[in-house]
């Protein structure tokens, strides 16, 4: 049995700018492309608490952007349960109607190329029939949270570079002012530099939000620094393979990377991803 | 417009009008010479200076055929356009809606319209309605295959970005599939421009108004029957002249509405 829920008792504190916080539970998720082929996910159980950064780790093809589907409503799951939930503690705010706001991010830009910035960052907004009006300052807001100036905002996609787009794209998936939010390798394509450079951006923003967060990765080190847990997946046939807590405090400054706590904690969550045990 | 974008326009209609004029210019000497030269008959091909001289001498007749023949070409290219975005946005619905009218479609394209038109003019009568249902007919094709073509072949990463934002399906068509297919409907528009013009010559072929209101079609089959070569090339001059209008007056307007898509798209 198959089910998506969504609970709304009520609002914890301090969340005004992300609205309500929503825990993801998933149990026993399994996922079938077609009767005839293996699942693509298969007993899957994953859960993430409010606020919390996770990241879904695991080589190419083992179901991770599946998984990511599934959270999001893309895609059924055949069987078990998928839950995004309110997880505030807080019971004095008053209920909130409607299912949990989600913004996805995904590893292209995605962007209309027929569109400005500001009207490719507003598209959530206006398919919800916010006014022009209204759209405007949640637009400029959002732009200036993922650090792009207003000169950026008139600009169409094929004038920016490829690390603008992809804080276009998050721009976009900020200004609904997400409960959840899913990213699928947004940072695949882009250098070195840029990832890391991007990877602090978005851990900054996620302290100030602190959106229940899920991020899909293949890059160990990338998820080491970013999550507060990371659940690792075997290749094929989509099954879960271990779920680690990170030991680092937030605010995590750039310079944990250079840490040597912070390599033997690669080290673990690579052995784990090659098969062995952490 | 400041002095650079200005610099721009010349260089542009430079490069874009001066390569085929010369080419005319050389193509008409040989035309001459080769008459002069060879001493050919000018019923069979007469000299360019001769069809000059003959469209100088008929300048009225023949603007006054272009201009019918013209506005009979662009009712039915706006009949096309009109009606072949309508059948590309119904046959976009669904599969099972294509399936069933897709064939008809191809069959508009591939009957021949010299063995349709004789049934046109017998069921609509001789005149201009009759020549602007057959221009329509034959540029029908091209904007019913480019308006579906571009409507159905919307990139699925995009249509998962609005199934996440839980867009309606109207707003899909709106934001999404028909700004999306602008370019292929613009190419779908330029390619039944031209055939316009050639489904409203065919069709005054059939339908010619008489002798005192005629369009080119008319003016061509008589010159060709009255062995008038240097009117008949002088007609068949203005005809071109005539498909390249439309098909410009098409392209600027595509172009205009292309422009934010084409500077946005990679």
């Amino acid at each position: 049995m198959s089910s998506r829920k969504s609970e709304t008792e009520g609002r914890p504190a301090g969340a005004a700018l992300s609205g309500r916080r929503c825990a993801i539970r998933l149990s026993q998720v399994e996922v079938r492309f077609s009767d005839s082929d293996p699942p693509a996910l298969r007993g899957v159980d994953f859960s993430v608490d409010a606020g919390q950064f996770a990241a879904v780790l695991g080589p190419s093809g083992c179901g991770k952007s599946t998984l990511l589907r599934v959270v999001a409503g893309l895609l059924p799951a055949a069987s078990g349960e998928v839950l995004v939930e309110n997880g505030g503690a807080d019971q004095s705010e008053p209920a909130q109607g409607g299912p949990p706001k989600t913004a996805f991010v995904f590893q292209e830009p995605r962007l209309l190329p027929w569109r400005t910035v500001s009207d490719n960052v507003g598209l959530p907004l206006e398919l919800q029939g916010v006014s022009r009006r209204d759209r405007s300052e949640a637009i400029s807001e959002s732009l200036a949270l993922v650090g792009l100036s207003p000169n950026d905002a008139e600009k169409f996609p094929r004038m920016l570079s490829g690390g603008m787009k992809m804080r276009v794209s998050l721009a976009r998936a900020m200004v609904t002012r997400p409960e959840v939010l899913l990213l699928d390798e947004p940072f695949g394509a882009l250098d070195d530099m840029l990832r890391q450079q991007l990877n602090d951006d978005l851990l900054r923003l996620w302290r100030e939000h602190r959106w229940t967060t899920v991020f899909v990765t293949h890059n160990v080190s990338e998820a080491v620094f970013l999550s507060d847990v990371i659940y690792v997946m075997k290749s094929a046939p989509g099954e879960m393979a271990a779920r680690i807590e990170t030991p680092f405090p937030h605010p995590r400054s750039p310079d944990l990377r250079t840490t040597a706590e912070f390599a033997r904690q690669v080290g673990v969550v690579s052995r784990v991803l090659h098969g062995g045990k952490a | 417009m400041n002095r650079s974008k200005k610099k721009g326009l010349a260089a542009a209609l430079v490069r874009i009008v001066i390569p085929p004029l010369l080419l005319l210019v050389v193509m008409l000497a040989v035309w001459q010479a080769g008459v002069v030269l060879f001493e050919i008959k000018p019923y069979l091909v007469p000299s360019p200076w001769a069809v000059l001289q003959t469209t100088y001498e008929n300048a009225g007749k023949i603007i006054s055929a272009t201009s019918l023949t013209g506005r009979a070409a662009l009712l039915g290219f706006l009949c096309s356009c009109t009606a072949g975005l309508g059948v590309g946005f119904l046959f976009s619905q669904s599969v099972w809606i294509r399936n069933c009218g897709y064939p008809y479609a191809i069959f508009l394209q591939t009957v021949p319209i010299v063995a349709i038109a004789p049934l046109i003019i017998n069921w609509f009568g001789p005149g201009f309605h009759s020549v602007v249902i057959v221009s329509f007919i034959i540029s029908l094709f091209p904007m019913i295959t480019n308006a579906t073509t571009g409507l159905t072949s919307t990139p699925p990463q995009l249509l998962e970005l609005f199934r996440l934002q839980r867009a309606g399906p109207w707003q899909t068509m709106s934001k999404l599939r028909i700004p999306h297919a602008v370019g292929a409907m613009v190419t779908g528009a330029r390619t039944a421009s031209g055939l316009s013009v050639v489904g409203a010559i065919v069709g005054e072929f059939f339908a010619g108004y008489g002798a005192r209101q005629f369009g080119l079609g008319y003016l061509i089959r008589q010159s060709a029957e009255m062995l008038k070569t240097d009117l008949l090339f002088a007609s068949v001059g203005a005809s071109a002249v005539l498909g390249v209008v439309i098909f410009s007056l098409a392209s600027f307007v595509g172009y205009g509405l292309l422009a934010k898509w084409s500077l946005a798209h990679d």
